[in-house]
């Protein structure tokens, strides 16, 4: 072989090995980025009250009940925010039936802001307009109906003072009016988060908007009903910015978020539920919180599907609880006409699979189970609002460890509100509180949350109930009705440490005595051996929301294991039935149309669960 | 001068397949607007071939029919046919199984299924998340097609397998599942399956589709459309053969950081009609008609062009 044969053979090699690298490189194409987002820090508010008290959101509330109270239901603009034509285009459409048309709902009016009048823009006009306005001066005003969340917007000839189309968009949002924009800073400044955060009382000249929208596009505030923006504080040392997310729908600040300066950080990514869920996510589903407060030190976190769990609970030092969770909430109606029953399909409610079951007679029972879980990445359907919150109890003696879960669409009807809420008080007692705010798909509802609670004293347990004047030991797992005792003998049962029978707690349910309107748990009670795949973890829903007898613990129970000195687990099932009533009304949300033309949601509770309280403590 | 003729040759040789490989690379590349960072290419739907099912002949059921996997009346699946839509095929042995989410017609009428965790959670309904299922085109049987035993929902993600897209220029289905993810990582995937042999041609990693479809560019070139279940993007995927190319394209983004795209349908070249859902891993219903928003995504002057309607 000649050399340059030889010469020829590597230059098809190495040629062919350089076109394969070619081949096999990847293009410079746009990449498919990685949501950065997560690493902001989200902050929630934990304190509404204070925005009642700004001075421009009184003026502001004293001006909107004042129109209604004249039957004016659109907020006119003050002068000041108008020119002369736009003063008598105001004065026109106020008084303009057809752009009134969606301001009252069963004769009360309802609260709408004129947002803005100016000359009409050409992107505004239809055929017929153009024409005329290419002749005539003419000025567009939209109006924002806040309960609907619509905008109207008028397109009007200031010359023959002529309304030439009006255009009504449900679901948008327009450019906010100079007023609302001062009343958004002013909550802005007025929020202590956000002065916490900055580390300083900011001024209103350190603040942008540069969210508010150029034209109606989707309000950045997700909870979508509601009329948002997001007032800016720039850091441009740290190149970050708190963006606050101010909610004018409700008048306070619903989330703010630090976002560096980039391009990631559009605001179109600012909105109250997402940044809701992140905060929550990262700060309370994917790790435990500690909180030590009045000789109590408690852990806990949002659970997939079982609501909001404590864990490893200490009082003064020892250990009191393993866990305590409310892991199912069990909802069924009564109806009657079981005959004309159709059992052969699947129903479905507002998107729920419903589950019937027979009863005496005509009876039958419908219903489904409802889990409570962590806004994302799991099989919850109620789903938590805002973080946990720390509260002082009413009573003083105490505070509360609690968590809002709701439907996204409560109060409507067939959706719900849960509290999963845990009290702790000073002299060691401490309650598991279930409250169910309604509203549910209607009367007859029977609510039954299921409560699993595991003492631990560091050693095994003993449970007793009374019998008489006698404790009565429950040597095998077992489940009764909790009878009803007299107030001044309030306690029926008893947990205590296997090795030292004085320390342990009194089991005291509810039956309305602790001044919280409840009438009462109506509860059952079962005692189990304690094993890890039984509820230690997250349980998914539990047994059949509309056999009234049975509450899906009884599977636990069918070994019937001896319970004496062992790691025992406690399932507590109060058992409500809601009243719809007037002036009645239980377990139930309403929502009416206030002086101040805006929907407002009217709860009425409904509180069970049962309190602890250290042996010893009950004579003192 | 003779004896350097092999260098020569070797040279051109060289060259030659160097400039056939540039050229057809260059030919597979997708129009990008680097300035805008626009997806501009011209889409259109892949070749119809899905057929009717042969056991809605035997059954004398007439056009049309309509797959009724709205989960209100029916559980599963159920096919609506008559005027007015209101007679119903749903045979006892369809309800045994669980809830599905979407579903595609290959070329011998059979319907594969793709199935959905559903509100309440029971005992079966994550092994169900594990298996595609098909009703047969000419028994009608539903039936588990294949399991997927890699796939392993859980109460902190309930996802299974939950998109589909059948191309019958090459009889293979591409279907993705979400189990995987968790909220930190992006761990789904996306597999390409042979629909004769059932084997697995290819698996890609870590990306969350909640829909897929299938499109050509003007060029010929084939891609996969992916609308991706963490972020609010159509995402394209170019296809090589059997085999598929990333990183991404993003098509378009919707204007909601939280919508989420459901269902893709390419309607005709220029025009794809996106239907878009809340999501969050959660089993928060988002089957009623207000809970879904429609989009046209056209091409116009060049661009895609992202136009929300009124309603479904």
């Amino acid at each position: 072989m000649t050399k340059e044969i030889k010469l020829s053979i590597w230059i098809i090699i190495i040629g062919v090995g350089a076109i394969a690298l070619y081949w096999f490189f990847p293009q410079d194409n746009e990449q498919v980025s990685i949501d950065k987002s997560n690493s902001e820090r989200i902050i929630l508010p934990s304190e509404d009250t204070v925005y009642k008290e700004v001075p421009s959101v009184k003026e502001y509330l004293a001006s909107v009940r004042a129109s209604i109270r004249k039957g004016q239901p659109v907020l006119p603009l003050p002068e000041s925010e108008l020119d002369a034509y736009a003063q008598k285009v105001q004065a026109l459409l106020l008084h303009h039936a057809g752009f009134l048309k969606d301001t009252v709902i069963n004769g009360r009016y309802l609260h709408n802001d004129m947002m803005r009048i100016v000359p009409a823009l050409v992107g505004s006009l239809d055929e017929s307009s153009k024409a005329i306005c290419s002749r005539h001066r003419c000025y567009q005003a939209e109006k924002y109906n806040f309960v609907t969340n619509a905008t109207t917007r008028a397109i009007v000839d200031v010359d023959s003072m002529k309304v030439l189309s009006i255009q009504y968009y449900p679901n948008m949002q327009p450019d906010i009016s100079l007023r609302l924009t001062h009343i958004a800073q002013d909550i802005a400044l007025a929020a202590p988060e956000v002065k916490r955060e900055l580390g300083y009382t900011p001024s209103k000249k350190e603040m942008t908007m540069a969210n508010v929208r150029g034209t109606m596009k989707e309000s950045p505030c997700e909870n979508t009903t509601h009329l948002c923006v997001a007032p800016t504080f720039a850091d441009h040392q740290k190149e970050e910015a708190l963006w606050a997310v101010v909610d004018l729908t409700e008048l306070r600040l619903a989330a703010a978020k630090w976002a560096g300066l980039g391009k990631t950080t559009t605001p179109a990514c600012i909105s109250e539920r997402s940044l809701q869920n992140r905060y929550i996510m990262e700060n309370f589903c994917q790790k435990d919180t500690v909180l030590k407060r009045n000789g109590w030190e408690i852990t806990y976190r949002l659970t997939g599907s079982d609501g909001l769990e404590i864990r490893h609970v200490r009082f003064k030092g020892k250990e009191v609880i393993r866990s305590a969770k409310i892991v199912d909430w069990h909802v069924s109606y009564q109806e009657k006409g079981a005959s004309a029953l159709d059992e052969t399909t699947e129903s479905y409610i507002e998107g729920r699979r419903v589950e019937f079951v027979r009863g005496e007679g005509e009876r039958f029972l419908f219903g489904y189970n409802d889990a409570m879980g962590c806004p994302m990445f799991s099989t919850s359907v109620v789903l938590p609002f805002n973080a946990p919150q720390v509260k002082n109890l009413h009573s003083a003696d105490g505070f509360m460890l609690t968590q809002d879960y709701r439907n996204p669409k409560w109060p409507m009807a067939c959706n719900y509100r849960y509290e999963n809420r845990f009290e702790f008080y000073n002299d060691g007692s401490f309650r598991i509180v279930g409250v169910n705010k309604g509203r549910g798909c209607g009367d007859h509802a029977i609510y039954r949350p299921v409560m699993r609670i595991d003492l631990s004293f560091d050693t095994k347990e003993r449970f007793y109930a009374k019998d008489g004047k006698n404790w009565q030991l429950w040597e095998r797992e077992q489940g009764e009705q909790v009878p009803v005792m007299p107030l001044n003998a309030p306690f029926p049962y008893k947990v205590v440490s296997s090795k030292e029978q004085n320390r342990g707690y009194y089991i005291e349910p509810n039956y309305g005595q602790f001044h919280d309107q409840s009438r009462g748990d109506h509860a059952r009670i079962y005692v189990t051996r304690f094993h890890e795949n039984e509820g230690d973890r997250d349980l998914l829903t539990l047994g059949s929301c509309c056999i009234l007898n049975e509450d899906g613990v009884e599977n636990y129970l069918k070994d019937a294991e001896r319970i004496k000195d062992q790691d025992i687990v406690i399932w507590y099932v109060p058992r409500i039935e809601n009243d719809t009533r007037k002036g009645h009304e239980y377990c139930w949300a309403d929502t009416v149309i206030g002086d101040d033309g805006n929907l407002h949601v009217q709860v009425w509770p409904c509180t069970v669960g049962p309190k602890f309280v250290p042996i010893g403590e009950e004579e003192k | 001068m003779k004896r350097y003729l092999p260098i020569v040759v070797a040279v051109c040789v060289v060259f030659g397949l160097g400039y056939v490989v540039v050229t057809k690379k260059e030919h597979a590349t997708i129009n990008v607007d680097q300035k805008k960072h626009r997806f501009t290419a011209l889409l259109s739907p892949l070749k119809h071939c899905a057929k009717r099912p042969n056991f809605l002949a035997a059954l004398h059921v007439p056009s049309p029919v309509m797959i009724d996997l709205s989960q209100k009346r029916y559980k599963g699946i159920a096919l609506l046919c008559g005027s007015d839509f209101n007679k119903v095929i749903y045979p006892p042995a369809w309800r045994k199984e669980g809830h599905f989410g979407t579903y595609a017609l290959d070329k011998k009428g059979n319907i594969l299924l793709v199935p959905m965790p559903y509100i309440s959670i029971k005992q079966d309904t994550f092994d169900q998340q594990k298996r595609l299922y098909v009703i047969n085109t000419d028994s009608g049987q539903l039936v588990p097609w294949k399991t997927f035993n890699d796939i392993q929902p859980s109460a902190n993600n309930p996802y299974g397998l939950v998109a589909i897209a059948y191309d019958c220029e090459d009889d293979t289905l591409w279907v993705s599942a979400l189990d995987k993810s968790d909220y930190y990582h992006e761990a789904g995937r996306i597999y390409h399956i042979d629909r004769k042999t059932k084997r697995i041609l290819q698996q890609i990693e870590h990306i969350d589709a909640l829909s897929l479809a299938l499109a050509r560019t003007k060029s010929g070139k084939k891609l996969l459309l992916v609308g991706s279940a963490r972020r609010n993007v159509l995402l394209a995927y170019t296809l090589e053969g059997t085999k598929i190319h990333s990183p991404a394209y993003t098509v378009t983004t919707l204007p909601s950081a939280r919508e989420r795209i459901r269902k893709i349908k390419l309607r005709k070249e220029g025009e794809i009609l996106l239907e878009t859902i809340d999501f969050s891993y959660t089993l928060i219903s988002q089957s009623e008609q207000q809970d879904r928003i429609l989009y046209h995504l056209l091409f116009r002057h060049g661009e895609w062009v992202l136009q929300k309607q009124p309603s479904l």
